[in-house]
């Protein structure tokens, strides 16, 4: 069984997310299905257990699977797929802005944090002054409103998982930010308890 | 204040304001949109093929015509990251193909790319995010050798290139296109790169994969599915166009 594929179950349980621990990608679907009020059963773990065929296919590292999603007949990997499930799946009203513009804005902020910040994370000590700069920029644009755009979006939810997880590690970086705070209040307000549910699993 | 996408535009002899559609008036439903991209940059060939799938009327203009310096300050102010390419709505700018991918979808005239179904979205963002993290720096390195002779180890991305086509090819096994009967972003992702592969001269490779062959016959006359009589595929640049810096824009014509 791949990392992509289905198999026969009658059985009702609800979907089984395996995260890996102060990881970015496996709290995002945290926070994303606890704001939707998805009924998950999350374990954590530090490489998959699954058999992983098209993963060494695609000369994947094990590790690279994680999070994965387990629900029903169907097996799945990798953030942006899992992501999309869960903003689907269930009844709340999915996480989707209505109008171009604040969608453009949202996917703006993840591609900022995606393709800029990450890569710098793997060397914090080298990359501290650009992982100040885009901070700043983050914390600049939270001064406009409540939200990194102008409603709550994924962006939030994208930038509230990389931020818990590396704010032990970049106490200088988050000094001078002075938004932060209150747009964590508001988050507290959407993603009630957040911190409590992703706490152990910080570094 | 000119803006740089203002400068692209004189300088690609576009700035016809009393053009319908430029500066903010409406043509038709819709604005025109500006595009800064290059030729040989897949994600500007992802909002090209966007466009044109979803009917948006688009200016494109080849960042690569500007002189460096002068282009990185006034680029600088437009994109503080650097993050490419970049598209202006009449007062509105943004960058980055994810975002412009987004907002040509939501804008555009046809159906939205991405599917309804919650298992189908995760399949199509999985094969998507393959060909964005795994495929891309294989068809990018193939493009920058054939164009600007960058050099690097042939064996090895020859090696990895087969992995990803044969595991597409399997993936197409039951499919009309990569992730069930409609054209999905997966579809327009892997468009592009294949794109720059065949461009680069190694169709060969395409070739020995017959479902991927299949496919890439129905993406090379599939016609824009918001239903103007346009083939989106044609908008992408030829080898020559990409050596001589040449972008298309998106005209639509039977509104």
């Amino acid at each position: 069984m791949g990392f992509f594929s289905r198999k026969r179950s009658n059985k009702k349980q609800p979907p089984k997310l395996i995260c890996k621990p102060n990881d970015i990608n496996s709290f995002k679907c945290i926070l994303l299905a606890a704001h939707r009020n998805l009924d998950l059963d999350i374990s954590w773990s530090e490489a998959s257990a699954l058999d992983s065929n098209l993963s060494n296919s695609l000369d994947l590292e094990e590790t690279d699977s994680l999070p994965i999603i387990e629900d029903r007949n169907i097996t799945m990997s990798r953030a942006e797929a899992l992501l999309g499930y869960l903003n689907i799946k269930g009844g709340a009203p999915a996480v989707h802005p209505r109008k171009a513009r604040i969608l453009a804005q949202q996917n703006y902020w993840i591609e900022l944090l995606d393709d800029k910040l990450e890569p710098l994370l793997l060397d914090i000590e080298g990359n501290k002054d650009a992982i100040s700069t885009i901070l700043a920029a983050v914390d600049k644009q939270l001064s406009i409103g409540p939200f990194i755009v102008s409603e709550f979006t994924l962006a939030d939810i994208h930038w509230l998982a990389a931020y818990l997880v590396i704010e032990e590690k970049i106490n200088d970086c988050l000094t001078p930010l002075i938004h932060f705070s209150a747009w964590l209040k508001h988050m507290q307000d959407k993603i009630p308890n957040y911190a409590e549910k992703l706490q152990p699993h910080t570094a | 204040m000119t803006d740089l996408f203002e400068k692209m535009a004189s300088q690609a002899g576009m700035v016809d304001t009393s053009q319908y559609g430029m500066s903010g008036d409406m043509k038709k439903t819709q604005y025109i949109l500006e595009l800064l991209g290059a030729p040989i940059d897949a994600n500007t060939l992802k909002c090209l093929l966007a466009a044109g799938e979803q009917g948006m009327e688009m200016n494109s203009y080849n960042t690569d015509k500007m002189a460096a310096e002068e282009f990185q300050a006034e680029f600088k102010k437009i994109s503080p990251f650097g993050i490419t390419p970049c598209l202006k709505e009449a007062d509105f700018m943004v960058c980055g193909a994810k975002a412009i991918l987004a907002f040509i979808d939501a804008r555009g005239l046809g159906y939205s790319l991405s599917p309804l179904n919650a298992a189908l979205v995760a399949m199509q963002n999985y094969w998507s995010d393959i060909a964005v993290k795994q495929f891309a720096p294989v068809a990018e390195y193939l493009i920058n050798k054939k164009v600007k002779g960058t050099a690097g180890n042939d064996a090895e991305q020859f090696s990895m290139l087969e992995l990803y086509l044969s595991a597409l090819n399997d993936q197409l096994r039951n499919n009309k296109y990569i992730i069930c009967d409609k054209y999905t972003w997966a579809d327009l992702h892997w468009t592009t790169y294949i794109h720059l592969i065949v461009v680069a001269g190694h169709s060969d490779l395409i070739d020995k994969q017959k479902n991927v062959v299949a496919w890439w016959k129905k993406i090379k006359t599939k016609k824009s599915q918001c239903g103007q009589d346009l083939v989106a595929y044609e908008l992408l640049p030829s080898l020559d166009d990409i050596r001589t810096g040449r972008l298309q824009s998106v005209e639509i014509q039977d509104y």
